[in-house]
């Protein structure tokens, strides 16, 4: 009945395993103090349907450190930036951060989309190590956590602009329709611009959202929309989600104007001609040579499509990130490579007039501040031209972070 | 009623898509026996063929469609041959059997992923795109290629089921192999030889749907998975080994996923399906015109 | 280096939990389900929902995940373990996905598709468990004693009833036992020990959401029932090493980061499929996995 080999052994090293781990937990192990290197960790989508934007930030990224170390790096150390995928998903952003700490002992990561952000402020604020955040906008980051700098403009700063295009300027104090994704960016927008509407005046407004960024068919979403008889629509999502929901827009009829959350490629490659009269908030672009040398080597070496704000804001990050350190030597002693003393350097620096696209650092929110514009298409023959700007708008204007207007989200 | 009107035209058409994947899927579960979930890699495989032969290279249209046949029956009797037969033969059990389809739907997702990347991609280049040009009848708006796809998925099963399944010899064995295989090879039916048929047949029937979705919408390497999940369900209330079953079932579908959102908000669509489903796993097991199920003694 | 295999070695054993719990179904009783994901998501929600809504300690919050799943599972076992094989595995699938979209889509109380971050580290009286090390170390105990409790269970008479049932039913019946009751007890049973993995999980990573509920998941923890060994209890665990453990060897070996994710993919679709082939039993297995005879292909009836 019984077999005679000893079946005890799983038992006998669970515990072996046990012990070890509580002997292991309670030393301490030593952290060096010379510095041959700076390491930073950083985590973006490198597969999944957001790698095409974690390809933005990470090229850039890496042609900012290139450019540092070519030159010496900060004082003498290079930098060396750890990537880790996050695959597009939450978990795995977690899991990617809690390991840049752990093993690699990163004071600092760059990071980039929503939700995995939200995931991963707690871990931030817990471990006291710096998140950089270079490409997302929900407004929920808006105070979400004291271990969160932000390079990429808040979404509430773009379509506070947006929104006050399109009823001063274009009018459209009618019905509006609210399309998104429901993810903590999209519901995010909604919620933002529901409470914008009703200042001025607009009364009437629906909503729906599709699931994910995966979702191809917006035709009900849209059925049930016009059956509201809207004016306007705002649609507000990650990008090729966008372009398709607008593209069926135009084919079930519709032909007023519409708002969208962001543009840009990931938009008009979807939809084509039905970007048109289509109208959204962005991050203006300088034209200096700074830019154009950082276009150059993303388009031709890195071989990106197209060059965006994403790009833009991870190579100014990473240039932040250096007079940060540089800052932190010079001011805080021979500990200056923590998180707590990052953190403190990037918010006393303030003044980031050096970066390609120069900016102010605002204590209050920890965000750096960027000049926004409206943005639309044209068509020519039945083509699409690039995107051009149609109004501009200057920082003080219309702040980075607006936290005034804002209540904080659960 | 006008909103009810075109979310069931909708619903129509969802369906033709739902449907056009799952009749291969059903014949290969009839056939064979296997759940073949790797079809929907296949199906995906087939748009991504195309597109690389006609967007990247420049190939004409019709030939690239006719690459993309070739790859898939290719890929949909290599899995039969390499996997499911010599699996089978060695008397695997049903549930590994099912792992190992999902499994080389996996391999080849991957693959795809790799290759081509994980955005959604279009046979058109981008700055031409125009929204498709459409038809009003009534109070349903609906674009050409839509009606195209609800034409094409009702001739494909008008001619699948009332010509090939019983007008051709290759046909008629494979329904005897559907309701009763032992009877089948008394009569004469080469079980093996049928059962290669049979995927090549079901790999060819993935391609027209790939292409018309693949046009109006995009695709992306995981857009067969999502599709295989809803086509399953289809052949399971509409009961599995019947060919009309499939067709309704995929209807059905189609029509209570985008009825949903007569009343409810979009995030719930995916739930009302589901529930849907269990309701009838529940309620009927057997599905439309299935075979009886055993029950399990107790 | 050690505190990334104390995190891989944690995974391992959440993982293999969560994986001998399914092979009690798969292996030991013969039940083919395939919603074992859902309990493990049902126990992570309730641990991650109870401590950051309602403060509540780590055990009290586990002990309520397993009453959830514990009734769950014994909603669904009454309901669908009366079918045939493929219906029930038909039906385990529709409440798989039933499940999830539960989970995304009751917005007021799961978060919806945000999920839960903020999760604490695990509180037990006044003690909070912060280091990798000493969360391994509790993460390995609670293992060994479920380990304990299954193979007690295994070889009483009531296991061997499960046996008896996987290979034959009829004759289980014929003398005497109440089949009903043994399927749904150890359906309850199993769910009861997902939902341990999930509270576990949830307190480790510290972060849940419910796109890891699904059937990629739950076809994530056959592989390792498969390759460990169906019908053994240490099995599961060395298919959690194995299964995760490449995939972050093939960290080191320099790979474009772009292509982990679809790497991982191909390794445990090949991985099945190798052990289809070459190995049915798993790499601990005693009996075969075999459940219809050779030939001809059995029928959808």
């Amino acid at each position: 009945m019984r077999d005679s080999r000893f079946e005890g052994w799983p038992a006998v090293a669970a515990c072996l395993v046990a012990v070890f781990g509580l002997l292991y937990g309670c030393t301490e192990t030593p952290t060096g103090k010379k510095y041959t290197e700076y390491k930073l960790g950083a985590t973006h989508p490198r597969s999944g349907d957001q790698a095409s934007v974690g390809d933005q930030q990470v090229f850039a990224i890496e042609v900012a450190v290139e450019e540092i170390n070519a030159k010496g790096g900060v004082d003498g150390v290079p930098l060396k930036v750890i990537v880790e995928d996050n695959q597009g998903k939450p978990t795995m952003a977690v899991t990617a951060l809690q390991k840049l700490i752990t093993v690699d002992k990163v004071p600092l990561s760059f990071t980039s989309y929503s939700t995995a952000q939200l995931a991963q402020v707690p871990i931030a604020d817990q471990n006291e190590v710096v998140m950089v955040n270079v490409g997302a906008s929900s407004t929920e980051l808006i105070n979400a956590g004291k271990y969160i700098v932000h390079v990429q403009p808040n979404s509430a700063s773009y379509l506070r602009i947006s929104t006050n295009y399109m009823l001063t300027d274009l009018k459209r104090t009618g019905r509006w329709a609210i399309l998104y994704v429901n993810e903590a960016m999209g519901r995010s927008f909604n919620l933002y611009v529901k409470t914008l509407l009703p200042k001025y005046g607009v009364k009437d407004i629906f909503e729906d959202n599709w699931e994910n960024s995966a979702v191809t068919d917006y035709r009900s979403i849209i059925a049930k929309a016009l059956a509201f008889k809207p004016d306007t629509f705002f649609i507000g999502g990650f990008g090729n989600d966008m372009g398709l929901c607008l593209k069926q827009l135009r084919e079930a009829g519709f032909k007023g104007p519409v708002m969208l959350s962001w543009g840009g490629g990931t938009v008009s490659e979807p939809a084509g001609l039905a970007v048109v009269d289509t109208y959204y908030g962005e991050q203006v672009i300088p034209d200096n040579d700074r830019i154009k040398a950082l276009s150059d080597k993303l388009l031709n070496v890195k071989k990106l499509p197209f060059v965006g704000t994403q790009s833009i804001n991870s190579y100014d990050a990473v240039y932040m990130v250096a007079e940060a350190i540089k800052y932190a030597k010079d001011h805080y002693g021979p500990d200056y490579f923590t998180g707590p003393n990052l953190r403190k350097a990037l918010v006393e620096k303030k003044d980031y007039a050096t970066l390609s696209t120069p900016g102010v650092m605002d204590p209050a929110t920890q965000y750096l501040s960027r000049q926004l514009a409206v943005k639309s298409w044209d068509a020519e023959g039945g083509k699409l031209k690039p995107p051009k700007t149609i109004k501009v708008y200057t920082p003080t204007e219309f702040d980075a972070a607006p936290a005034g207007d804002l209540q904080k989200k659960s | 009623m006008d909103l009810f009107l075109q979310l069931l035209a909708d619903g129509l058409v969802r369906g033709s898509n739902i449907v056009l994947l799952a009749l291969g899927f059903s014949l290969a579960l009839g056939v064979s026996g296997v759940f073949h979930f790797a079809h929907g890699a296949i199906y995906t495989l087939a748009a991504y063929i195309v597109y690389q032969c006609y967007t990247r290279m420049g190939v004409s249209l019709p030939l690239s469609v006719i690459v993309a046949f070739a790859v898939c029956i290719l890929v949909g009797t290599g899995v039969n041959q390499f996997l499911y037969k010599p699996l089978t033969a060695r008397g695997t059990g049903r549930l590994l059997l099912v792992l190992v389809s999902l499994g080389a739907l996996m391999i080849i997702q991957a693959l795809i992923s790799i290759i081509w990347g994980t955005n959604v991609l279009h046979f058109q280049p981008s700055e031409a795109v125009a929204p498709s040009a459409h038809i009003v009848l009534g109070p349903v708006v609906m674009t050409h290629v839509r009606l195209a796809t609800l034409l094409i998925c009702l001739g494909t099963f008008a001619l699948f089921h009332y010509y090939f399944l019983r007008r051709t010899r290759y046909g008629v064995a494979m329904r005897a192999l559907i309701s009763d295989p032992t009877m089948a090879r008394v009569v004469g039916v080469n079980q093996s030889w049928i059962i290669t048929l049979t995927y090549v047949t079901a790999s060819a029937l993935a391609v027209p749907g790939a292409l018309l979705i693949g046009w109006e919408e995009g695709f992306m390497p995981g857009s067969g998975f999502s599709l295989i999940l809803y086509s399953f369900q289809a052949i399971v209330i509409g009961g599995l080994g019947s060919i009309p079953g499939t067709f309704a079932g995929g209807m059905l579908m189609g029509i209570v996923a985008s009825l949903a959102h007569w009343k409810l908000g979009g995030q719930w669509e995916t739930a009302v399906i589901f529930l849907v489903f269990l309701v009838f796993i529940i309620a009927r097991p057997t599905g439309f015109f299935g075979y009886k199920v055993g029950k399990a003694e107790l | 280096m050690v505190d990334y295999l104390i995190t891989v070695l944690t995974f391992v054993f959440i993982f293999g939990l969560a994986a001998m719990s399914f092979d009690l179904l798969l292996g030991y009783a013969g039940i083919i389900s395939l919603a074992q994901a859902s309990f493990v998501g049902l126990g992570a929600y309730s641990s991650a929902l109870l401590t950051t809504r309602l403060g509540w300690d780590f055990i009290p919050a586990m002990l309520a995940g397993i009453v959830v799943a514990t009734a769950f599972g014994a909603i669904i076992a009454v309901a669908l373990l009366r079918l045939a094989g493929d219906y029930m595995m038909v039906g385990s699938l529709g409440f798989l996905f039933t499940i999830q979209a539960m989970l995304i889509g009751w917005e007021d109380v799961t978060r919806g598709t945000v999920g839960v971050p903020g999760i604490p580290f695990a509180r037990i009286g006044g003690l909070v468990i912060r280091s990798p090390a000493a969360y391994l170390a509790m993460v390995v105990l609670i293992c060994a004693v479920f380990y304990v409790v299954a193979r007690r269970l295994v070889r009483s008479p009531y296991g061997r009833n499960l046996q008896a049932m996987r290979d034959d039913e009829i004759a289980t019946v014929a003398v005497g036992k109440n089949l009903l009751g043994i399927k749904v007890s150890v359906f309850v049973v199993a769910a009861g020990m997902a939902a341990v993995s999930g509270s576990l999980y949830a307190h480790f990573v510290r972060f849940v959401d419910p796109y890891h509920y699904s059937l990629h998941d739950t076809f994530l923890l056959f592989c390792m029932v498969c390759l460990g060994g169906m019908a053994t209890l240490t099995g599961p665990y060395l298919g959690a090493l194995v299964l995760l453990g490449i995939p972050e060897a093939a960290r080191f070996l320099g790979l474009p980061t772009g292509i982990m994710g679809h790497i991982q993919d191909i390794i445990y679709g090949t991985a099945l499929i190798l052990v289809a082939f070459l190995r049915p039993e798993g790499l601990l297995g005693k009996s075969p996995a075999r459940t219809s005879t050779g030939g001809e292909p059995d029928h959808a009836r």
